[in-house]
């Protein structure tokens, strides 16, 4: 009889211990988690979007339901979704709902679902971007890498150890286009690197006859230019603590380099002295060059703002027309990166206080412009307190890629959105990690994120074996 | 007694060269070790350890990093440094005894200790890193195992695979490995068979394919050296290539030399090495880097007391000292009175230009509540640390000055990083509370003082014009008394005599040396007039200063030094 009573007992004990339901106090809130991926919306190829749960808690659950998948996922405070599930899911749902429960000291807390959308709109799968310490004058290592969205795999490009710690930038693509690159190698033994299909020169900028050597690279769509500004940069060092630092041009110009004929073309119209012209951008069509330009000379940094202008340009013969055509004047403001998307129907550009390098200016925007009407305004939904800066788009002119600071106001991390025929984006969501505590760990920022069509093949070798080739100045 | 010494002689002089080890690294040079610490940043996390493995010579630097975060207890450092030198000799030791199993016994076990005082030498010079030591032992150890191995077939299995192995592990030291089996295959009797020389070639050759083959962008000879043996970019080859030579060379002499029975001779070879040891580490140690290193920790601990105790048993001789001894005469309101009891330079005693030095600067500009500046100096030095690492010393500075400027997320970013650390852990603990407490960092008596110092406009900042630059901070805060301290040092070593007294604030009692300058504004007028009278001076520094002048005109003035030297009046004539 004993035996049976304790048996019994046991019984009822396992079976509650066995038990997969357990006891949850609902929380009528979103989770806690990091990245923040409430309600983005996501391409259907994008990696498992990895995330953290950022209040204390002895382990937590994830539930991913669709109307064709659910499956749970479980960790200490670290969600791990598995691949083959996630890809899965993507393929066969337009939404997913995610509902997350954490184990505290007083139990589980179950917390208002939230819903991850599915774009139908491909994405290019990999993103080009250096990734570098947010320093000041002096830098150490950085390096160029491409990474699949699809997946994790991040592969290296270059890195500066390969150049006696040299600085790497300006990477830049011909309307997206995996085989046709540029990069910037300073320092000695350097020279700005230009891929096309498979053959690779090193040309030398410093060209006879201009002031300065080429800085801000934008290919023409067909791929037979180049517009570079060529700048005269400083910094300058803020004590006041709400500030930290301002970089800001003495001088720059626009020219025009032909890739081809490896020659610096005239350009009389960017080269105003009583003007600082840069970023330039070619329209998706290749015939305006869009542009950044403020009076000169500088007299009073946070007096100086640059307007969005754009000049004709000819493809056939690399020249620019005479007359400067004035796109945008902001108000209270001053302009940069402007980047036409491909389909030609915005410009999007950003916005600061003052000045021509926002990623140092908290209150830096993204702000978007429509070709037809003319209207900007900022893309409000993936603006936030903090700094975004430099942006791009897709090759179908569907998402956007753009560098913020919102994690913690100086570490620049890559956040993607997905815009709608309407011109309206969505939230945007976090390049995701296989480790979601990745960011809180690194000490190095992402910076110049560019969506590339496909793998960029440049060998060590190839960078290595190129020759430096002396550019001609047409002038 | 005789009998115990030569019974255990061996061990006596293990021991001793041991202890010389702890006591040279872990207190001649314990300043040295903090600053190695200081200056890499181990992380207990998978990330961190994945990163560090992932390149040749990734085992050896894990280790080597591993065990350097132990240097932030000098004495610790010590035995750690002094551990590796002798399981390094023993390695060696044990491959001679391995040869000469096949031979005889050898009596050269004190030659074994050739290689490991070679790099104690070469670790007198803190570039060297941990990582060469550690990845040398390994190589010994490895190579120890090798000349176990009776079977032919096992040998040459074993060293086709230990050698691309070895260098995947540990880097270029591996270079070692080779010449220590060949040498062991060459002189172990009954050995010397071709298949184990065929496997070594195969391995040079397999490691030789899979360095061509490595996707890693480095320049060819830091990817053969693969892990951080030096803390520049630019590795030493020589050092490197002769003390892996040395190690195979001291193995193959050891192992190979007659025996002999003369006591004495062992004696002499132990004092001989012993004084050349000595002689060569006294030459190499730097004291002058060693007092630098102390007084940086000691402003960081803001023990101001014992950089004036340490400057007043030995001057300071360096500019950075200077620099660090007027920062605690200034942190401890005692400029005034004992500015001039320390030998001033004319030039560079209160701040180095941004491109001479940051180190100590960023320290300066702390304490002088320019956060922001001292945040960029740090994060510049930060920038420049030669092997890549990151810092712990930067980033406590970086978490501080985030803190300081409200920039609490961020502050938090590198507290967590802290968090993750054996050392670091517990100051990075208490910053957190502080930043989790309501008005935690404004009631801290350090930095809510600091936030309050900071200045409140923008103006352009640089050492060229300190004198600007701190009449600035004063204006934003007039409480600021590290940065009026600092004003009336600056003017007394600029010899500006007007915006000195235009700037004085008057106290009761006015400090020595500000009085002094005063004497020497009243020095040329009448003694008795109500204008005299008004100055807060003493009358005996006037008398005083009244009787240099006399001796100025009258003596040869390097007779001036024993009386005056500690006086303003002394700087302002005789330091040019």
């Amino acid at each position: 009889m004993i035996r049976n009573i304790f048996f019994i007992i046991f019984l009822c004990l396992f079976a509650g211990g066995c038990s997969s339901e357990y006891q949850y106090i609902v929380a009528d809130r979103f989770p806690p988690i990091f990245p923040d991926y409430i309600d983005v919306t996501v391409p259907s190829t994008i990696a498992p979007l990895n995330f953290m749960i950022t209040a204390p808690c002895s382990s937590c659950q994830v539930s991913i339901k669709g109307a064709n998948t659910a499956y749970v996922v479980k960790g200490k405070n670290k969600i791990r979704i598995p691949l083959r599930k996630w890809k899965k899911a993507l393929e066969t749902e337009n939404i997913l709902e995610v509902t997350v429960s954490i184990k505290e000291n007083r139990g589980w807390i179950r917390y208002r679902s939230f819903h991850i959308y599915i774009s139908e709109d491909p994405i290019d799968d990999i993103l080009c971007y250096r990734r570098i310490m947010p320093g000041y004058a002096y830098y150490n290592f950085m390096g160029i890498y491409q990474r699949e969205i699809s997946t994790f795999k991040e592969k290296t490009i270059v890195e500066n150890t390969l150049f006696g710690n040299s600085c790497l930038n300006c990477h830049a693509f011909a309307g997206n286009d995996p085989q046709k690159m540029q990069l910037h190698i300073r320092g000695t033994g350097g020279g700005t690197l230009i891929i096309d299909e498979e053959d690779v020169k090193r040309i030398d900028t410093r060209v006879d006859g201009l002031w300065g050597s080429f800085r801000y690279p934008y290919w023409h769509p067909d791929g037979r230019y180049i517009a570079y500004s060529i700048n005269n940069t400083s910094q300058t060092f803020h004590n006041e603590p709400s500030r930290i630092l301002d970089v800001f041009d003495t001088r720059s110009d626009i020219i025009i380099y032909d890739v081809e004929q490896n020659k610096v073309l005239s350009c009389k119209t960017l080269m105003d002295s009583t003007c600082l012209e840069t970023f330039p951008a070619f329209s998706a069509d290749g015939k305006i060059l869009y542009f950044c330009s403020a009076p000169a000379p500088l007299t009073e940094l946070e007096k100086t703002f640059y307007s969005l202008k754009a000049v004709s340009f000819d493809p056939q013969n690399g020249q620019t027309g005479d007359s400067i055509i004035n796109i945008y004047t902001p108000k209270n403001g001053s302009t940069a990166f402007p980047r036409p998307s491909h389909d030609g129907r915005y410009i999007t550009f950003t916005l600061a206080d003052y000045g021509t390098f926002p990623i140092w200016h908290k209150e830096a925007d993204i702000w978007i412009l429509n070709t037809d009407s003319g209207q900007a305004g900022p893309a409000a939904s993936i603006n936030s307190e903090n700094t975004e800066s430099y942006h791009t788009w897709s090759s179908n002119s569907k998402w956007l890629a753009f560098a913020s600071r919102r994690t913690d106001g100086l570490y620049t991390r890559i956040y993607i959105a997905h815009m709608n025929e309407e011109g309206i984006f969505s939230k945007p969501f976090l390049l995701p990690q296989k480790n979601p505590g990745f960011y809180s760990e690194s000490l190095q920022s992402y910076n110049i994120p560019e969506f590339v069509s496909g793998t960029i093949k440049l060998s060590k070798q190839a960078i290595l074996n190129s020759q430096i080739i002396t550019t001609r100045n047409e002038r | 007694m005789n009998r115990f010494l030569s019974t255990h002689s061996r061990t006596i002089f293990t021991c001793l060269f041991g202890m010389a080890a702890i006591l040279f690294f872990g207190y001649f040079c314990q300043y040295h070790l903090m600053y190695i610490e200081g200056m890499q940043l181990f992380l207990y996390t998978g990330e961190y350890f994945k990163e560090t493995l992932i390149h040749p010579g990734g085992v050896a630097d894990l280790f080597a990093r591993f065990l350097t975060q132990f240097y932030h207890l000098p004495l610790v450092g010590g035995v750690i440094i002094a551990l590796l030198l002798i399981l390094f000799q023993a390695g060696i030791w044990s491959n001679v005894k391995n040869i000469t199993a096949t031979r005889k016994q050898s009596d050269w076990w004190l030659l074994t200790f050739i290689p490991p005082a070679a790099y104690w030498y070469l670790l007198c010079d803190f570039n060297y890193t941990l990582t060469g030591l550690a990845a040398l032992t390994i190589v010994v150890w490895v190579s120890s195992f090798y000349s176990k191995l009776h079977k032919t077939s096992y040998r040459a299995g074993y060293v086709l695979i230990v050698i691309p192995l070895l260098w995947i592990a540990v880097g270029g030291a591996a270079a070692a490995a080779v010449l220590l089996m060949a040498f062991a295959e060459v002189l172990m009797k009954p050995y010397r068979k071709w298949l184990p020389f065929s496997g070594i070639v195969l391995g040079i050759l397999f490691f030789l394919f899979i360095f061509f083959t490595l996707p890693i962008q480095n320049e060819p000879l830091q990817l053969f050296f693969g892990g951080l043996y030096y803390r520049y970019l630019k590795i030493p080859l020589f050092p490197y290539i002769s003390m892996w030579t040395l190690t195979a060379l001291v193995t193959a002499v050891a192992a190979v030399l007659p025996e002999f029975k003369k006591q004495w001779i062992h004696l002499c070879m132990g004092a001989i090495m012993c004084a050349a040891l000595f002689f060569v580490i006294c030459l190499r140690y730097d004291r002058t880097s060693e007092r630098e290193y102390m007084f940086l920790f000691a402003s960081k601990q803001m023990k101001w007391q014992q950089i004036i105790k340490e400057s007043r048993k030995q001057l300071p001789n360096s500019l950075v000292a200077v620099n660090m001894l007027n920062l605690a005469l200034a942190m401890t309101d005692s400029s005034g009175d004992d500015l001039f009891n320390y030998p001033q330079p004319s030039q560079g005693a209160l701040i180095l230009s941004y491109n001479q030095d940051m180190l100590y600067a960023q320290e300066i500009l702390f304490n002088l509540g320019l956060i922001n500046e001292s945040r960029r100096y740090a994060f510049e030095c930060l920038s420049q640390i030669p092997d890549r690492q990151q810092s712990a010393y930067f980033i406590m500075r970086l978490a501080e000055s985030d803190m300081i400027s409200g920039r609490d997320t961020l502050a938090r970013k590198y507290l967590n990083t802290l968090n993750q650390t054996l050392f670091y852990k517990k100051w990075a603990q208490r910053r957190l509370f502080l930043l989790n407490t309501e008005n935690g960092v404004d009631n801290h008596p350090v930095y809510g003082s600091l936030r309050k110092m900071q200045p409140k406009r923008n103006f352009n900042y640089t050492v060229l014009q300190f004198g600007q630059m701190l009449r600035n901070i004063l204006e934003d805060n007039p409480r600021n008394h590290i940065a009026y301290n600092y004003l009336m040092m600056y003017y007394m070593l600029t010899k500006n005599i007007p915006a000195f007294c235009e700037n004085l604030q008057i106290v009761h009692p006015l400090p020595r040396h500000y009085q002094e300058v005063l004497a020497l504004t009243a020095g040329h007028s009448e003694s008795d007039t109500p204008e005299f009278h008004k100055l807060p001076m003493d009358d005996q520094v006037f008398l005083r200063f009244k009787q240099f002048e006399k001796k100025l005109q009258a003596v040869e003035p390097g007779t001036l030094d024993k009386e005056y030297g500690n006086t303003f009046w002394y700087y302002f004539y005789m330091i040019k």
